[in-house]
């Protein structure tokens, strides 16, 4: 049975090491784990040094070797650079026909690479999950800083909440506008929804964060958040379905209007959703 | 040589920001300045990226005559890049400043020696 | 009309993530849970049937995300080797659910479940997208979605050492992905692509004329540096022990045995579909990558001994047994990347059995898990014990194991490598005997000194599934590798 206690003892740096050990092995260890604490301190004081050292080169290295690489690029700005292919041109030449948007980024990102700005909304819908995750009280968590919520001084500023109601129907307007005018001119879900967004913020931040709660509760938070995602999971998804089998559609021409108007909302609920869980950590 | 810099302006930008905002990443022991630089580092990409579609004399790419004529508009693929990762860089950044409010809630600093410190404390 | 198997992969990877979306705001603890492993489930029986019908027809194929095949729109490519990891991911995604179910519901509160799960099926579903990707762009966004979602698992125990280990694992994912997004917007600024097919063929002709040399040497160090620094390769791995560590069960689990495992399936996707074999080889990188993973499998074993606290072990552990993936890679042959696919599976099994068993063990010593805690608590939990121990054979390389024949494999791999093949005997013989230094006086240390007063563990059907199922999966590793290997070498073919 001694050997086993000589085995654990060296693997869990036990607190029963037999004295009488013949393995020398064990004694040099337990003796040595107080020491090796200290030198432990040192020892990470020392790294910290290295590191520091190893990364001034690191980053000496980089940069030497990045700008021989950047100025070995294609030449800025020359038209027969390798990016301007075969690709581009079907992009520009074809957008409209094939996607029916005049903005080609749109419909680039919306129809052609629709898959690559699924995931992006899914990483927007992810960080609003993990603000929610860790700024969210819990049932035995009470969070004192929250106590003094800054929405509780918010609403007595008269000069803020006039400009306001000046500024905030043009605001809105102008979110609408981009937002639903995406697939013929500049703008589109992403900077619809973020000029939405700033718009409910500056709506908190002028009158407190009730007067948004009596229109914008964590219920319609909800279902904005999901209806928008499920409409891009769902189109997408049958889109992708008849697209990879081959099944005739006009699924196409007109998927570009409303998924630009899905993620739109949904980035208007995450802004405003960060906005509010940064400030009183609920909805 | 300063043609050559002068040809390569946005990329050498780019990449010097990129190791700006690397650099401080790694040594900045403030949680909040690491959240900048990785900032910094992400614009540094949109930057190269944004600049490898620029085409000279060409329009950004809304189209006025249905893409008849190719040659009049700029590459469409880097500014949709951009916007995703626009997109994802605030995405990170806020769950990071999340993260640190709650770090700054339990420990009550943002420096990354004390709480790694306090991590090797608690581990022994 | 392709064969309706052929659309399973679009299939699975569009039930994670629209059921992530609408676990998002459930209130039933239970009910997430049981969607989220039915999810894995149905994502594992899908996986399968598509892996049989792939290998019977000896196919891969590209299937287009939307209506636009390559250049033009994305697209996901599956094989036999695609569908063989995907089936594995599921696979062992359920498992870790089911043997991390106890702790789960006990770390994480229960009005924060629904989010937890969220995360969990993000991960399954990045983790398919990394493993199917076609495209590079894509990859790069669900390299995003994994790191903020894998982040988020760390976290979702909501306790202080576990959001100072999230943010540094934060802030070491971010430079990776960082420098990865950075890779691929060189290689888009020198070849004017981002579908693997197309960026395959300009990097060959760019190889051919001599063009844009720098920039391409430059693209394939920093995407090499990315996807290491996001799977652990040796010097990147600092964040890893403490994220793994302090984590709850299911997330070590999910992190350890199948996050990693996404970075490096996309390194030799990356490798194999759009730098080639040759160019990588021309380049040396396939020697920086061999010597990081040799330098991994010693340091992280040689760290793992020095730890006495069980989870943080395996994770410095999981530091060495990535080291083998990355020596398969860095051998730079067909024959390497094989051995290190198998060895990707078999640690997918081990390292969460390992994880769940001293979850399990723990649970009898109110979760104390110093290793000098632990002792003799296999006899509380018998099974738990037994899966312990044979995580712990199989990782030190025992026939009859799947860890045995993942060491067969990388040997037999550099035999035709005339450089490599003595330094690949010599660590594998090293990195064994270090392993065994620290696994077997654990497992010893489990089984004896019996503490009779000690409390048994309780009932727990769901880890016993996971612990049995886990264990048959090492043990079939180990026994019928050769079918595995075949159908991983008909993979990287049609890769």
């Amino acid at each position: 049975m001694k050997i086993f206690d000589f085995i654990t003892a060296w693997v869990d740096g036990g607190k029963s090491v037999p004295l009488d050990t013949s393995l020398s092995g064990v004694r040099e260890k337990k003796a040595a784990s107080p020491r090796r604490r200290l030198s432990d301190r040192e020892s990470f004081a020392e790294f910290m040094k290295l590191y520091k050292g190893c990364c001034i080169v690191i980053c000496v290295l980089m940069v030497v070797v990045l700008l021989i690489g950047a100025v070995t690029l294609p030449v800025f700005g020359d038209p027969g650079n390798p990016t301007n292919n075969e690709v581009v041109r079907r992009y520009v030449g074809s957008a409209e026909s094939e996607t029916g948007v005049e903005n080609v980024i749109a419909g680039m990102i919306l129809n052609y690479r629709g898959f690559d700005t699924f995931g992006e909304s899914c990483v927007l819908f992810l960080a609003v999950c993990c603000v929610m995750l860790l700024l969210w009280p819990t049932s035995d968590r009470i969070r004192d800083e929250q106590a003094e919520a800054p929405s509780a001084r918010a609403g007595h500023d008269a000069i803020l909440s006039c400009v306001c109601r000046l500024v905030l129907p043009c605001v809105l307007a102008f979110g609408v506008c981009i937002l639903f005018n995406g697939h013929i001119s500049p703008g589109g879900g992403f900077s619809g929804g973020s000029v939405l967004g700033a718009a409910l913020i500056l709506f908190a931040v002028a009158f407190g964060a009730e007067a948004v709660q009596r229109f914008f509760t964590r219920t319609v938070f909800n279902i904005v958040r999901i209806t928008g995602l499920m409409i891009y999971a769902v189109m997408f998804g049958v889109y992708i379905y008849q697209g990879a089998n081959g099944i005739r559609s006009d699924l196409a021409h007109y998927i570009v209007l409303v998924i630009d108007i899905a993620v739109g909302l949904v980035v208007m609920s995450t802004m405003y959703g960060f906005y509010s869980f940064y400030t009183k950590g609920d909805l | 040589m300063l043609d050559i810099i002068i040809d390569n302006r946005y990329p050498i930008t780019a990449m010097i920001l990129f190791v700006i905002g690397f650099g401080n990443m790694m040594l900045q022991p403030n949680l909040i300045k690491k959240v900048v630089a990785f900032n910094v580092m992400d614009a540094a990409t949109f930057l190269l990226l944004a600049s490898r579609g620029y085409i000279a004399g060409r329009a950004a790419a809304i189209l006025t005559d249905g893409g008849a004529n190719t040659d009049l508009y700029v590459n469409p693929i880097p500014a949709g890049l951009v916007l995703t990762g626009i997109v994802v860089s605030v995405s990170v950044s806020a769950f990071s400043l999340a993260l640190i409010q709650r770090i700054h809630g339990s420990y009550g600093t943002v420096d990354m020696r004390v709480l790694l410190a306090e991590m090797k404390k608690r581990e022994e | 009309m392709p064969s309706l198997a052929y659309n399973f992969p679009y299939i699975c990877i569009f039930i994670a993530m629209i059921s992530a979306i609408l676990l998002s705001v459930s209130n039933s603890a239970k009910l997430s849970y049981y969607v989220t492993v039915g999810v894995a489930a149905v994502c594992a029986v899908l996986s399968f049937i598509f892996l049989v019908t792939v290998v019977r027809d000896d196919a891969s194929f590209a299937f287009t995300m939307g209506k636009f095949p390559a250049p033009f729109g994305n697209e996901i490519k599956g094989g036999p080797l695609q569908g063989l990891l995907a089936a594995v991911f599921s696979v062992v995604m359920v498992m870790a659910l089911l043997g991390g179910k106890t702790e789960l519901f006990e770390d994480v509160d229960e009005k924060k479940m629904g989010l937890a799960c969220v995360m969990l099926n993000m991960v399954l579903a990045s983790l398919l997208v990394l493993t199917y990707t076609n495209d590079a762009f894509t990859a790069y966004v669900f390299i995003e979605i994994s790191t903020i979602a894998a982040c988020a698992l760390v976290m979702i125990k909501d306790s202080g050492p576990t959001l100072v280990a999230t943010i540094r694992y934060l802030f070491m994912s971010l430079l990776g992905s960082g420098l990865f997004l950075f890779s691929v917007i060189i290689l888009y600024a020198i070849t004017g692509h981002l579908l693997m097919p197309q960026l395959k063929e300009s990097v060959e002709a760019l190889m051919a004329n001599g063009n844009y040399r720098m920039p391409l040497v430059l693209c394939l160090a920093m995407m090499t540096a990315g996807l290491g620094i996001k799977a652990a390769m040796f010097p990147f791995h600092r964040w890893l022990p403490d994220a793994h560590g302090t984590a709850t069960t299911t997330s070590s689990a999910v992190l350890s045995g199948l996050v990693l495992k996404g970075y490096a399936v996309l390194m030799i996707l990356m490798f194999c579909r759009v730098f080639t074999l040759d160019t990588v080889r021309a380049f040396h990188i396939n020697d920086v990558v061999f010597t990081f993973g040799f330098l991994g499998m010693i340091m992280g074993s040689v760290k793992a001994i020095r730890e006495h606290h069980a989870k943080r072990m395996l994770a410095y552990s999981s530091v060495a047994q990535l080291g083998y993936v990355f020596m398969g890679i860095g051998l730079g042959t067909e024959a390497g990347i094989a051995a290190a696919c198998f060895q990707i599976i078999a640690h997918a099994f081990t390292k969460p059995l390992l994880f769940i068993s001293v979850g399990r063990l723990a649970s009898t010593t109110h979760h104390d898990k110093q290793l000098s805690a632990l002792r003799g608590s296999a006899w509380n939990a018998p099974l738990a014990g037994i899966g312990f121990g044979v995580g712990a054979l199989s990782m030190v390389g025992i026939p009859l194991f799947g860890g045995f024949a993942a060491k067969v494999n990388f040997a037999t791999a550099s035999i035709g490598d005339t450089e490599k093949i003595f330094l690949t005997l010599l660590v594998l013989a090293i990195s064994s005997v270090l392993n065994a230094l620290y696994y077997i006086p654990a497992l010893i240390g489990l089984w004896s000194d019996r503490k009779p007063e000690a409390r048994h563990a309780e009932k727990d059907t769901h880890c016993a599934v996971a612990l049995v199922c886990l264990i048959a999966g090492i043990i079939f590793l180990g026994v019928g590798f050769s079918p595995i290997m075949d159908v991983i070498v008909q993979g990287i073919r049609l890769l």
